[in-house]
């Protein structure tokens, strides 16, 4: 009798710590949901079908990572460069994955492995960050779960709107067009600083100076490019 | 799009299996130890680096026949516009209607 009362108790309280990560969550999935949107017409843009779409919104489930594959598929590009370009920039949950660990230690595998699929940016940032200040609380995974199902669940209705949207708008609007729009609005974004100007700069004229090569091949050398550049510029300016 | 239906899922597999590693790198298989500090120096470098690598070939695949006049302008037009607001949908709307517009006007 006692356990089942403590088990209907764990499991409020599971529910709670559900809801408060979606509702720490709620109001960045206002930027969620037109990005979710905006990758969805871009798939549907680039002549990706239905099938296909579904696996890089639930398989890959990775918004920029998705945009850039569809881009270079899009463009002609070769089999290996759109894998290692995804996941080159995939390679920030390395980060996210090492933050994670201390957090998701004890948990069964099964909770290790669909933590970690579910991980995004926002969800890593809302956790971490609500960990901080509930430190030795237990039920960390019911809040890590509340806040990313609900980016998920925004990312992929949005995304399956979008989709359906862009299969039925004209190529004469160049609905690709909204492809690079976006990959601008990632950049400015993510260039916070001197050195990650000069990143950004340096791995845009390369691209320029490779754009005749093959099979979309010159954006592998063009990024190696920029992320040396930056990398040089930090460690100048860092003296 | 030029990928077979079999290539276009070997891409599609391999990014997700990629993927999945490396969210679950640290979680599922390297607990109890760092991530290397230059990771993180390097990391924040991949973002500006790629992107800007992609959009200039990106703008210039719109334009059939050449014609990168009106792409490039739309992309320069939307770049101001969205560097003082910072919203990606006032970026997106701008560029669209501006390459619409140019497109049309354009000989």
């Amino acid at each position: 009798m006692k356990t089942m009362t403590a088990g209907s108790n764990g499991a409020a309280r599971a529910v709670g710590l559900i809801v408060s990560g979606a509702r720490d969550t709620a109001p960045i999935l206002l930027g969620i949901a037109p990005f979710g949107a905006i990758a969805g017409i871009s798939t549907a843009a680039a002549g990706i079908d239905t099938g296909a779409a579904l696996g890089l919104s639930i398989g890959v489930f990775a918004g920029a990572s998705h945009l850039v594959a569809v881009d270079l598929m899009d463009r002609g590009a070769a089999p290996i460069v759109i894998i290692l370009a995804a996941l080159v920039v995939n390679l920030r949950y390395l980060m996210y994955s090492a933050g994670l660990a201390p957090h998701f230690s004890h948990l069964p595998r099964i909770w290790k492995g669909g933590l970690s699929y579910i991980t995004t940016d926002q969800s890593f940032a809302i956790a971490t960050d609500w960990y901080r200040g509930h430190l030795g609380v237990t039920g960390k995974r019911w809040y890590y779960l509340g806040s990313a199902i609900a980016v998920w669940l925004t990312f992929q209705v949005t995304f399956l709107f979008g989709f359906s949207l862009g299969v039925s708008i004209p190529t004469s609007l160049s609905p690709e067009f909204a492809i690079p729009l976006t990959f601008i609005a990632l950049l400015i974004r993510a260039i916070s600083d001197r050195a990650t100007a000069v990143a950004a700069v340096c791995g845009g004229l390369c691209s320029l100076l490779l754009v005749g090569l093959p099979y979309q091949l010159g954006l592998l050398g063009a990024g190696a490019v920029g992320l040396g550049g930056g990398l040089a510029a930090e460690s100048r300016w860092s003296k | 799009m030029t990928l077979s239906q079999p290539v276009l899922w070997f891409v599609i597999g391999a990014i997700t299996l990629g993927t999945f590693a490396l969210r679950f790198s640290f979680v599922g298989w390297l607990s109890g130890r760092d991530a290397p500090p230059w990771l993180n120096r390097t990391l924040r470098f991949i973002p500006p680096a790629l992107l800007s690598a992609l959009i200039g070939p990106a703008v210039l695949n719109q334009g059939s026949d050449g014609a990168w006049i009106a792409p490039v302008v739309a992309t320069a037009l939307a770049v101001l516009i969205a560097w003082r607001t910072k919203n990606m949908l006032v970026l997106i709307g701008v560029g669209m209607v501006a390459l619409w517009v140019l497109e049309a006007v354009l000989p």
